[in-house]
């Protein structure tokens, strides 16, 4: 039972008391959207974009001067990195992202905006995961958490960092005002359409290859998305905001999964079209089956049973794919099925989990991140993006759009278990991130505290843990002891 | 030179037929090691083995030219940072295959590594590694060796490949991971007292150092030279994407050059007499356009080349069916007239002793593609 709290939270650190009533402890966390334990003057995906705005068109400049010679020319790049934050940003989210893991009050909640991030990853392309991951994640995920599954696919679809990384820029209808003119004109320039978008919100986003989609299917669902593009200017370049722009849409019928769009009697066109389309692919079995067994491997185990993903079905569809019920649907079905099953955690979790029951803090505050434009940031502020990086998963930074793979298989070269081990042994280090007052005495009784709080058989794990002696060699065994690997 | 397609062809059916030597079977004992390296970002083929023949690159990429060529015969050099591949190709022990890709003309990096990886044709519909397939259908657990931090996919589909990518802090001390192991077997976790094993009898070649490449290729060499060790090394060098500043003898490309050529170099240097037993092969999921673009780079594109090093190649050749710059694919790349996945099939079959068709059938689904074992390596 006391599983639970590290199943779908992060487990309870040494000052909180066990929950009366566990479920109802998870579930409640989904009845409104809760706050970041981190709020002030964070930035904005426009604030960002505004900023990386910036840095291509000066980077274009600097090609432009010193493309010739590549010392230079990395010289100069360099400088800009520093003067735009290429270097700050990401660790300042994630710093921020950890924090609020950790002292929000809402675990469960955060595990699932965690979830979401990675099912609607974007793949570190143009530094997506220096300027833009963290906004992204505030402003496409988060608010959408409190709404209905197509609300959060439209909201993610029609992202900016979504459509960048997934080229729909380049997607353009051959047939299109914008098209006929270009492909006309004589120019070597040609241009048509760019399926990536159109396969991936298929197979990644919403009904998966389960569905049966054909290749005409993905064409016309590129079709669809036509026109949903940054908008290109001299003073953008190719860092525009993004607009729907009519003049790139490919007109005409399409027809997806069997539903014919933009006919006389579904007359969806232009940009209302994509949100057609979606409400149909949301509403779709397949959909439903797929997202309720990911949300099973992420929170019960790698091989969930039918039985275990059917409950998750029936919420859906009884609420009409509102998410927090869904959320719920998810924590009771963790409840009844988590004890008899296992679920080995990737890094991040695992990490998060350790730093709250052993009380370590891994991360520079996000209080005293400061941007200056052109300063190098100093190590011990980066220091949380390297640990993730070492332990191998960089969470802005998955390096496919279909995100980091959530089972065992993955997670279990023999490195990366190196990696763990590394890392834990480095725990120790970490305290002095905290202040005297809030440090815990390292002495049986907390490790007692904490192993019966968090673990259904505690027995076990306090064996393991004592039989080492000093504090950093217990910290070791705690974190790579099966019962804290898998939850 | 008159750069036809039809003139290279027949030199090169000239050149495969003349003095194939008829060595003697290796005895099966004979371990053979297979090094592939990923070249992340896609590989100017044209940079690395520039065509000298073709007064028509000129009008192409002027900022890109090489000053200095490594002559390989009167159509092809290497770039000046491929010295030691010059040097083995002295002396008889390196290759290219030129105006060859994978069939994926999309351009995209990620769906290009993925099936670079996979050897399939549709990005991500294949979940492990043309390697990792070969290396089950040789019945060979455990034999691959990843000089990265996740498994490549390419070596995916096999049990207990292992890694090495040594992290920058310490490891707990000798008798906390024993300690560990017997929780793991007190528990009963055979997958964690798997690898827990795998990690404690890590040899001391497979201890220290860091995660450079020169560091990295050197260990390599050590472990390769362990007759019970892994026989599959795979290294990743990322950066070849030179949008700007790709340079020409020096510059962004030429570095990424000169990291391959440090790999081989230490490979060759460290694996002695086993160098004779060995084949490294490069790995890249495009090449980019003939043509420089407005910040003195290249964009994606598709033909490209493999480059070849090791004691198990038949002779120093360029194997290719030169498409020619004046016929460009999409007007922009330069053609692929040759299908990479033949080239690693066939290097799968030198080394792993599997008969090519074989591994046509069952690692690559029996797609249309050429062997090359009889003209690229020792058989």
């Amino acid at each position: 039972m006391n599983n639970y709290f590290r199943k779908v939270g992060f487990g309870l650190s040494y000052k909180e008391t066990i929950p009366e009533d566990p479920l109802k402890w998870a579930t409640d966390q989904f009845n409104s959207l809760p706050p970041l334990s981190w709020s002030e003057k964070l930035p904005s995906v426009e604030d960002q974009r505004e900023i990386f705005r910036q840095y291509v068109t000066e980077k274009e400049k600097i090609q432009e001067k010193f493309g010739k010679d590549a010392m230079i020319y990395e010289k100069e790049l360099n400088k800009l990195r520093h003067q735009k934050g290429q270097n700050f940003f990401q660790a300042f989210e994630l710093s921020i992202r950890h924090h609020n893991a950790l002292n929000n009050g809402a675990p469960a909640f955060e595990r699932m905006w965690h979830f979401w991030g990675n099912h609607f990853s974007l793949s570190n392309k143009d530094f997506i995961s220096d300027w833009h991951y963290g906004p992204y994640m505030r402003e496409a995920i988060r608010p959408s958490m409190d709404k209905t599954f197509e609300e959060m696919v439209v909201e993610v679809t029609t992202s900016w960092g979504m459509i960048h990384h997934l080229d729909n820029t380049d997607n353009i209808g051959p047939n299109s005002q914008e098209g006929r003119r270009e492909n006309s004109d004589g120019d070597k320039r040609k241009v048509g359409l760019n399926e990536n978008h159109g396969r991936e919100l298929l197979e990644l986003h919403t009904v998966s290859p389960a569905a049966n989609y054909t290749q005409d299917d993905v064409i016309n669902m590129a079709k669809v998305l036509t026109g949903w593009a940054k908008k290109w200017s001299k003073k953008n370049s190719w860092a525009g905001p993004l607009v729907f722009q009519p003049e790139l849409h490919e007109m005409g019928q399409k027809n997806i999964l069997g539903k014919s769009y933009n006919t006389k009697e579904n007359k969806m066109t232009g940009n209302k079209q994509l949100f057609a389309v979606i409400k149909d692919l949301c509403n779709h079995k397949s959909c439903r089956e797929f997202i309720a067994k990911k949300l099973c491997q992420h929170f019960i185990t790698d091989e969930p049973s039918q039985e275990m993903i059917d409950p998750i079905i029936q919420a859906w569809v009884k609420s009409d794919g509102f998410l927090p019920e869904i959320h719920k649907a998810t924590m009771k079905v963790a409840f009844e099925y988590g004890n008899k099953h296992k679920k080995f955690l990737m890094p991040e979790p695992w990490l998060i989990q350790n730093a709250k029951m052993l009380n370590f803090k891994h991360y520079w505050g996000p209080d005293r991140y400061v941007f200056k434009p052109g300063k190098i940031p100093p190590k011990r502020e980066r220091n949380i993006q390297w640990i993730l990086e070492d332990l191998g998963h960089p969470v802005f930074k998955p390096s496919q759009p279909n995100g980091f793979i959530d089972n065992e298989e993955e997670w279990t070269s023999p490195e990366l278990m190196i990696r763990r081990m590394v890392y834990a042994n480095q725990f120790q280090t970490y305290l002095k991130n905290i202040r005297r007052e809030n440090q815990s005495t390292y002495d049986d009784e907390f490790f007692e505290n904490i192993i019966y709080k968090n673990f259904s058989n505690p027995e076990n794990a306090l064996k393991t843990v004592f039989s080492a002696n000093s504090t950093q060699n217990r910290f070791v065994m705690f974190a790579n002891m099966p019962e804290v690997l898998k939850t | 030179m008159n750069c036809t397609r039809r003139s290279f062809l027949q030199g090169s059916l000239a050149t495969l037929f003349v003095g194939g030597l008829n060595l003697p079977l290796l005895a099966a004992s004979v371990k053979k090691n297979l090094v592939i390296i990923s070249l992340r970002g896609g590989m100017d083929g044209l940079t690395a083995v520039p065509v000298i023949g073709d007064p028509k690159i000129k009008s192409y990429r002027s900022e890109l030219l090489l000053d200095q060529k490594l002559k390989l015969n009167s159509d092809f050099g290497f770039h000046p940072k491929l010295s030691t591949l010059h040097n083995l190709w002295k002396i008889g022990k390196a290759s290219v295959v030129h105006a060859t890709s994978i069939p994926y003309t999309q351009r995209s990096h990620f769906d290009g590594q993925n099936l670079m990886e996979t050897g399939g044709l549709v990005p991500y519909r294949e979940k492990t590694g043309w390697l990792g397939r070969g290396l089950k259908l040789a019945n060979l657990d455990g034999s691959g060796l990843a000089l990265t931090l996740p498994m490549p996919l390419l070596l995916r589909g096999i049990e207990q490949n292992n890694n090495f990518y040594p992290a920058h802090n310490t490891m707990p001390r000798i008798e906390i991971v024993k300690k560990l192991r017997a929780a793991y077997e007190g528990a009963s976790e055979e997958k964690l007292l798997n690898i827990i094993d795998v990690i404690m009898n890590r040899p001391l070649t497979m201890q220290g150092g860091d995660q450079s490449l020169d560091s990295l290729s050197k260990k390599a060499s050590k472990i390769l030279q362990d007759p019970l060790g892994p026989r599959i090394a795979v290294f990743d060098i990322e950066g070849f994407d030179t949008h700007s500043g790709q340079g020409n003898d020096e510059g962004g490309h030429a570095d990424k050059l000169e990291e391959i050529d440090m790999i081989i170099k230490n490979l060759y240097e460290g694996l002695g007499k086993e160098f004779d037993n060995t084949l490294i092969l490069t790995l890249t999921e495009f090449g980019r356009t003939v043509e420089q673009n407005g910040g003195y780079g290249t964009e994606h594109g598709y033909g490209s080349a493999i480059l070849m090093a090791g004691g198990l190649l038949k002779k120093s050749q360029v194997l290719t069916d030169w498409p020619g710059l004046n016929k460009l694919f999409e007007q922009r790349d330069l053609q692929s007239t040759i299908d990479a996945r033949g080239v690693y099939a066939s290097a799968m079959s030198a080394v792993l002793d599997l008969e090519f068709e074989q591994i046509k059938k069952n690692v690559f689904w029996n797609s249309d593609i050429s062997n090359f074992s009889e003209q690229l390596f020792k058989t």
